[in-house]
């Protein structure tokens, strides 16, 4: 690319910088939603405003949040088919630590799913925790996941897509929406939660981990 | 508060110019990153209004935001070096 054709980028970039400077300092502040979010999370007893909104202002949109992370794993591990891991030799005392370190993140992960119900936290925070684990794993040569080809990865892999829309059925046998939990749900989010969790903590992984086992097979 | 939007827009800015003008496949995955790290902190920022609680939409929002910008990204970089291997 040209220096001129730079030159020109920069100024265009820069005149709605410029221009967007002078909108959002003149931007209007309406209250927010706090009260409206507070009287739904109120009705389904979930004191965490955050959980409230993403599950069950937002279900749709978490729902298919982790169909894009689906979509997305699928087609990273059609781009890396071909390649073969290649064994690699990580730091004895790397090892050692991963492997002492698996049990305690597990714990914290589960921890992190059970305060997300009242506290900030949840399926994605659990799932992202366990997925730098089995990452961390990974890099220091223990091979938890061989291939990923078997079933039950798959199975687990599309988990956090099919439970919740199972569960959230159930409800239009009752005549009420699709996406409407009942009253008092913390069970049944606790539930939805964890099969996001385990899915979002395997998809992650396989994202990694497919992006550099094709870089591996290279070097 | 209003500093944080200036200073998400000031990002963007950046990550535009990075995603117009670098010839890199992989500097241009990362100026999009940039901007969707800038459009993060404008949300999150415009959450916030002096002593009242926060609103918990945006910060919702940029809880499915991250996720999606990081599955996005993950897909961007392999199909960069799938690229790069084929060119080889």
């Amino acid at each position: 690319m040209s220096r001129a054709s730079t030159m020109v980028f920069f100024l265009l970039a820069a005149i709605l910088a410029g221009w967007l400077l002078i909108v959002v300092a003149q931007l209007p502040f309406s209250g927010g939603l706090q009260e409206a979010v507070a009287e739904a999370a109120r009705a389904h007893d979930l004191p965490q405003p955050v959980t409230a909104v993403l599950l069950v202002l937002r279900g749709y949109d978490t729902w298919l949040e982790v169909a894009v992370l689906l979509l997305a794993a699928l087609a990273v591990l059609h781009l890396q088919q071909g390649a073969k891991p290649a064994s690699s030799h990580a730091p004895a005392l790397l090892e050692a630590f991963s492997r002492w370190l698996l049990p305690a993140a597990l714990l914290v992960s589960g921890y992190l799913l059970w305060l997300g119900t009242h506290a900030p936290g949840g399926a994605f925070q659990a799932g992202a925790l366990m997925a730098a684990v089995l990452v961390l794993l990974d890099l220091s040569g223990v091979r938890i996941l061989k291939d990923f080809s078997g079933w039950r990865f798959r199975l687990l892999l599309a988990l956090g897509f099919f439970l919740p829309i199972l569960l959230t059925l159930l409800p239009l046998l009752n005549r009420a929406p699709l996406f409407s939990y009942p009253e008092g749900v913390t069970t049944w989010v606790l539930i939805v939660e964890a099969g996001i969790a385990l899915s979002v903590a395997l998809i992650l992984t396989v994202l990694f981990l497919g992006v550099r086992k094709e870089s591996r097979v290279r070097a | 508060v209003i500093l944080y939007l200036f200073a998400s827009i000031i990002l963007f800015f950046i990550g535009l110019w990075g995603v117009a003008s670098g010839a890199q496949l992989l500097r241009k995955v990362i100026a999009l990153n940039i901007m969707g790290g800038a459009t993060f902190l404008f949300l999150v920022g415009s959450a916030y209004r002096g002593s009242e609680p926060p609103d918990p939409v945006p910060h919702a929002m940029v809880l499915t935001g991250i996720v999606v910008a990081f599955s996005a990204t993950a897909l961007a970089i392999a199909l960069v070096r799938r690229l790069e291997g084929t060119r080889r």
